[in-house]
């Protein structure tokens, strides 16, 4: 296939691709050795037919949208969509193809269980996640990433690159996130943890010096206050249509939205205090997933988490002070 | 004035720099050369205040100054994931109504592309644009000329040359003797940590020289027998 003509439908091009696929898992295997590949080929399989079993129960609604999930989850995990933006409209067929064989084993056995509602909302689903991440890097922006520029100012920049970077997974799981409350209003207490490791992830990369001398050239703390507010409020104007449905379809659960208010609240503060208190120039990441996981267990117990916070704001400020003397 | 009296650095007990001393005026151009190794970028890390020296003293204007009175060019610069071009110079403005546009007519970088997707020419020039946005009174230059084309590398030299006519202080470093000759008022040679010599604009000449007999001494008798 001519790489320059993207218009061009090319099967013996996605053969190739999803041979090399194959190719792949045979170096895998012979990487560990057939001797245990084979038997974790065998345990797979047992695992996925267990799964298929266990799961069977639940409305063929809910498993099709968690095949979606899966899906979007490894969308927005690889790492070769860039380079598969080279070859155009290919990439959609590419890219639904992978997802098909990835799944099949699954999509066989709920199809062997007659669930094939759930396999056509899972093909409807993938499609839909492949199409509009194509359609994106196609034009370089996506729809979240317009919402960002257009709502979001650039001086929240830990939040725009993040809707950039997990846009259509942060996306579906709002989206999917809204629809389980009207039936699952306890849900919340998942969402709200669920949100919290994509803000975990906002607050993961670490600024270069100079930006950082740009945003706290007063060296004032109150300049960081405001920021640490301005920032755990954007996370509760974004949770507001949760909390709302929440307390509008079970008002006496009430208190649980209030405990995931502090959550979000404590746990964002905690994010960007933490970024803060192990900045370095020399550093491209604070590595936060583990502390951020474990405090967000803990925020909810007040006057411990808001010590732990404090703690790590003075850590934070010290640091900070530090770079901009 | 930008004054660097006596100062050293150590790390690991290896001692980096050595009683390095040198002045710098308001509406100067200084230029530091020397070997790979020879101390430039740890010299600059000092000097913005990245590395904390051993002995000596920095002073601008005569009094301690702020590590934000400075805009520092690094010779490899890192920009933050999925930051769009056009997003990166907004935050480092010191002015909001920054005419970027303008600035990207010289270099013509597509501002609504995401950083990452940039070349490494590209990422340098976005860097270049970023520190004048910053509009600080000294500006220092790590190998600003690093992964630049040569239409690109005259647009700096004639940047520069008007960021001194503003009466900005630019400190810069290059393996490359022609590039600093170009624009700089003086240039020091930083050879071992230490101040080897410093030639002012009419000794440049001289400068050129000297680092040619240098080679000559030092590699072109090991050259005549590797390769005769």
């Amino acid at each position: 296939m001519n790489p320059q003509d993207k218009s061009s439908f090319d099967w013996n091009f996605i053969r190739g691709i999803l041979f090399f696929r194959v190719l792949q898992a045979k170096r895998m295997a012979n990487n560990w050795g057939w001797y245990y590949a084979i038997p974790l080929l065998f345990i797979t399989t047992l695992a996925l037919i267990w799964l298929v079993e266990v799961t069977v129960q639940f409305h063929p609604v809910y498993i099709g949208l968690a095949l979606c999930l899966l899906i979007a989850w490894l969308q927005n995990k690889r790492k070769d969509l860039l380079f598969l933006q080279k070859f155009g409209k290919n990439r959609f067929a590419l890219l639904f193809s992978e997802y098909i064989l990835l799944l099949l084993p699954l999509y066989i056995l709920y199809g062997i269980k007659g669930k094939f509602i759930a396999i056509f909302i899972a093909f409807i689903g993938s499609s839909i996640i492949v199409f509009w991440r194509g359609v994106a890097f196609k034009y370089t922006f996506n729809i979240i990433d317009i919402f960002g520029e257009r709502f979001i100012h650039h001086r929240f920049f830990e939040w725009r690159t993040g809707l950039r970077k997990h846009g259509v997974l942060f996306f579906i799981s709002y989206i999917v996130a809204l629809a389980i409350l009207f039936f699952m209003p306890y849900a919340i207490i998942c969402w709200a943890f669920y949100f919290l490791s994509f803000v975990a992830d906002f607050y993961n990369p670490i600024e270069p010096l100079s930006l950082l001398q740009s945003r706290f050239q007063a060296t004032k703390p109150h300049v960081f206050t405001r920021k640490t507010l301005t920032h755990s409020t954007l996370s509760h104007i974004a949770l507001l249509p949760h909390y709302v449905i929440t307390i509008v379809i079970k008002p006496e659960i009430w208190y649980i939205v209030v405990a995931c208010i502090v959550i979000i609240q404590m746990t964002t503060l905690y994010s960007i205090y933490y970024k803060y208190s192990v900045y370095s120039y020399k550093k491209q990441f604070a590595a936060n997933q583990i502390p951020v996981a474990l405090f967000s267990l803990y925020s909810m117990l007040l006057p411990f988490s808001m010590l732990i916070v404090n703690k790590q704001r003075q850590k934070a400020i010290k640091q900070i002070n530090q770079c901009l003397r | 004035m930008l004054e660097i009296k006596h100062i050293s650095f150590s790390y690991n007990a290896k001692e980096v720099l050595k009683d390095v001393t040198l002045s710098v005026k308001a509406g100067e151009v200084h230029g530091i050369v020397g070997k790979n190794g020879a101390g430039k970028t740890t010299f600059f890390h000092v000097v913005v205040k990245l590395l904390n020296f051993d002995k000596g003293s920095i002073t601008y204007n005569g009094e301690d100054y702020l590590s934000t009175d400075i805009a520092f060019l690094e010779t490899e610069n890192f920009f933050y994931p999925y930051i769009k071009g056009k997003e990166y110079i907004q935050l480092l403005a010191s002015d909001a109504h920054f005419p970027i546009q303008d600035w990207n007519y010289f270099f013509q970088l597509p501002l609504d592309d995401m950083v990452d997707n940039y070349s490494t020419g590209m990422k340098k020039k976005l860097a270049l644009i970023g520190v004048i946005a910053m509009n600080r009174p000294v500006l220092i230059m790590d190998e600003p000329y690093n992964g630049l084309d040569l239409t690109t590398c005259e647009l700096v030299y004639r940047i520069i040359r008007r960021l001194k006519e503003q009466g900005r202080l630019v400190l810069i470093s290059s393996h490359i003797v022609s590039t600093l000759t170009a624009v700089c008022d003086r240039i020091s040679i930083l050879k071992d940590g230490a101040i080897h010599s410093t030639y002012k604009k009419s000794n440049f000449d001289r400068l050129t020289i000297e680092i040619a007999d240098e080679f000559d001494q030092d590699i072109n008798n090991k050259l005549d027998t590797l390769l005769n």
